[in-house]
C-alpha cells in the first residue's frame, strides 16, 4: 500500500512519486537503476535499508512518522543525508527559484514593480537560509559528530554541553517562502507568462515540502537523538 | 491557524477487508491511513485538521479513548461504522454497494466542509483593513493600538484574523498583500524593511 517495504522495486517507488528521486540523489542512488529492489540498492550503495525506508516514507508520505522506529537510526546517517539536502538546496533548488524569479520580471512587465520587491524578499530569504545551513553544517554537526564519537569510545563528555541548545528558527524561515508562495499564486493578479509562473510556483511548493521534510528530521529525529546520546552518557559517567 | 485537511482512517483487523476500503477511498482521490493494529497509530503521531475513521464497532468499543487522546489536536473526529450485519447512515455494510460507501464517505467530508463555511469569512473587515495598513507601514502592536485607539490585546488578535484569513504570516508578507491589493502605495513603505 502506501507506505514503501525493501521488497519495493525503486522504480516502482519512482513511478508512484517521482517527487522522491532527489531523495534517492541523496543517497547516492543515481538513476538507471534498472530493476533493483530497495534491498538491493542499499546492499550496492552501502545504505542502511531501515534508515532508506523511513527517510523515503516519511517523505512520501506527510503523515506517516514513526518516531518509535527512528532511536536506532545512527547518527553519522542523519547528519549524512541532512548536508546532501543542504547542498540540493544550494546547489540546485534555490538556485532555481532565483532563476525562474528573474525570467518572472524579464517578461512580465505588467507586475513588474511588485515582482521585483517579491524577489528582493526571496533573495533576503535565500541569504538567511544559507546563513542557517551553514551555521548547522560549520558549527552544530560538527559538535555532535565530535559527541557521537567520544560516547561511543567510552570518553566521558563534560556536563556543560547537555544543555545544548538548538534554536529552532524553522517555522519563521518557513512562513517566509509560504508567503512569498501565497502572493504569488493566490493575491497577485495574472502574470503574462503563465508557463513560467506555474513552473515558479512548482519550483516553490516542492522547495515548502522539502523544508518541511528537512525540519521533521532535524527536530523530531537528529536532535532527540543527540539529547539521549548526552543524558545516557552523563547518566553512565555519574555511576 | 484552523487546519482543514481531512484525512480518511481505516482500522480493520482484516487484511482483505483493508485492501478492499483502500481502493473504495483511493477512487475518491484520497490516499488512506491503513490500521492494522493500535500500535500503528503511533507511526501517524500528528494528525491536525478533520478525521473521519472507519472502524468496526467492536474495535471502537475498545479502543475510542485512547484514539480520541492520540489524536486530541484534531479538529473533529467522525467515525463510520463497519458492520457485518447493520445498514444506517452512520454505518457501512460489507455487503452494501461501492457507491453507497464513496457516498456516505463523501457526505461525512462535506459535513465537515458545512462546518467551515459557518466559521469563516474571508474578507478583510474594514478595521483589519486599517490594522493591515498600519502593520505594512511598519507599526509595532502597540503604535497600531494607541493610533486606533484599542487595547494591545485587540491589535494582536486583529493581527492574528488577518494572518488566518489570508495564509500570511510574516510582517513583509503582509505588506506585499497591502501593496497588491492596493491599500497602500508602494512609495508609502520603506522597502529596505522586506525580509
Amino acid at each position: 500500500m502506501s507506505i514503501f517495504n525493501a521488497q519495493h522495486k525503486i522504480i516502482e517507488i519512482i513511478e508512484h512519486d517521482c517527487d522522491l528521486l532527489p531523495v534517492l540523489h541523496r543517497f547516492g542512488i543515481k538513476l538507471g537503476f534498472g530493476d533493483i529492489t530497495v534491498a538491493q540498492a542499499c546492499t550496492q550503495n552501502n545504505i542502511d535499508t531501515g534508515f532508506f525506508l523511513g527517510i523515503l516514507n516519511v517523505y512520501h508520505s506527510e503523515n506517516y512518522f514513526p518516531e518509535h522506529k527512528f532511536t536506532h537510526f545512527k547518527i553519522t546517517d542523519i547528519i549524512t543525508y541532512l548536508v546532501e539536502t543542504h547542498k540540493y538546496y544550494r546547489e540546485y533548488i534555490l538556485p532555481e527559484i532565483e532563476r525562474l524569479f528573474n525570467l518572472l520580471i524579464q517578461q512580465n512587465s505588467n507586475q513588474n514593480e511588485i515582482l521585483v520587491l517579491l524577489e528582493k524578499m526571496f533573495v533576503n530569504f535565500k541569504k538567511e537560509y544559507y546563513k542557517h545551513i551553514e551555521n548547522e553544517e560549520k558549527n552544530i554537526f560538527p559538535i555532535i559528530l565530535e559527541l557521537n564519537t567520544k560516547v561511543h569510545s567510552g570518553i566521558p563528555i563534560k556536563k556543560n554541553l547537555s544543555d545544548f541548545n538548538f534554536v529552532n528558527i524553522h517555522s519563521q524561515l518557513d512562513d517566509k517562502i509560504i508567503d512569498i508562495k501565497n502572493l504569488l499564486i493566490k493575491y497577485l493578479p495574472p502574470l503574462i507568462d503563465a508557463y513560467n509562473c506555474n513552473a515558479f510556483a512548482m519550483a516553490i511548493f516542492r522547495f515548502e515540502k522539502d523544508i518541511k521534510d528537512h525540519a521533521r528530521i532535524e527536530e523530531r529525529i537528529l536532535y532527540p537523538r543527540v539529547n539521549a546520546l548526552i543524558n545516557n552518557s552523563i547518566a553512565s559517567n555519574d555511576k | 491557524m484552523t487546519n482543514k485537511t481531512v484525512h480518511i482512517i481505516l482500522f480493520n483487523r482484516s487484511e482483505t477487508i483493508l485492501k478492499g476500503l483502500y481502493s473504495i477511498v483511493n477512487e475518491l482521490g484520497i490516499e488512506p491511513i491503513v490500521i492494522k493494529s493500535v500500535d500503528d497509530f503511533f507511526d501517524y503521531p500528528h494528525l491536525l485538521g478533520y478525521l473521519i475513521i472507519i472502524i468496526p464497532e467492536d474495535l471502537l468499543e475498545e479502543n475510542q479513548p485512547f484514539i480520541e487522546k492520540h489524536y486530541e489536536k484534531a479538529n473533529t473526529i467522525k467515525y463510520l461504522i463497519f458492520s457485518n450485519t447493520n445498514t444506517s447512515a452512520d454505518t457501512l455494510n460489507i455487503n452494501e454497494s461501492i457507491e453507497s460507501i464513496q457516498q456516505k464517505i463523501q457526505q461525512g467530508i462535506s459535513s465537515f466542509t458545512d462546518e467551515e463555511i459557518h466559521h469563516h469569512t474571508p474578507e478583510l473587515t474594514p478595521r483589519e483593513i486599517d490594522v493591515l495598513k498600519l502593520v505594512a507601514l511598519g507599526y509595532t502592536n502597540k503604535e497600531i493600538a494607541n493610533d486606533l485607539f484599542i487595547s494591545t490585546h485587540t491589535a494582536i488578535s486583529h493581527r492574528k484574523n488577518i494572518s488566518e484569513k489570508l495564509g500570511i504570516k510574516t510582517i513583509s508578507g503582509l505588506t506585499m498583500y497591502a501593496v497588491i491589493k492596493q491599500i497602500i502605495e508602494i512609495k508609502d513603505i520603506n522597502t529596505d524593511n522586506l525580509k
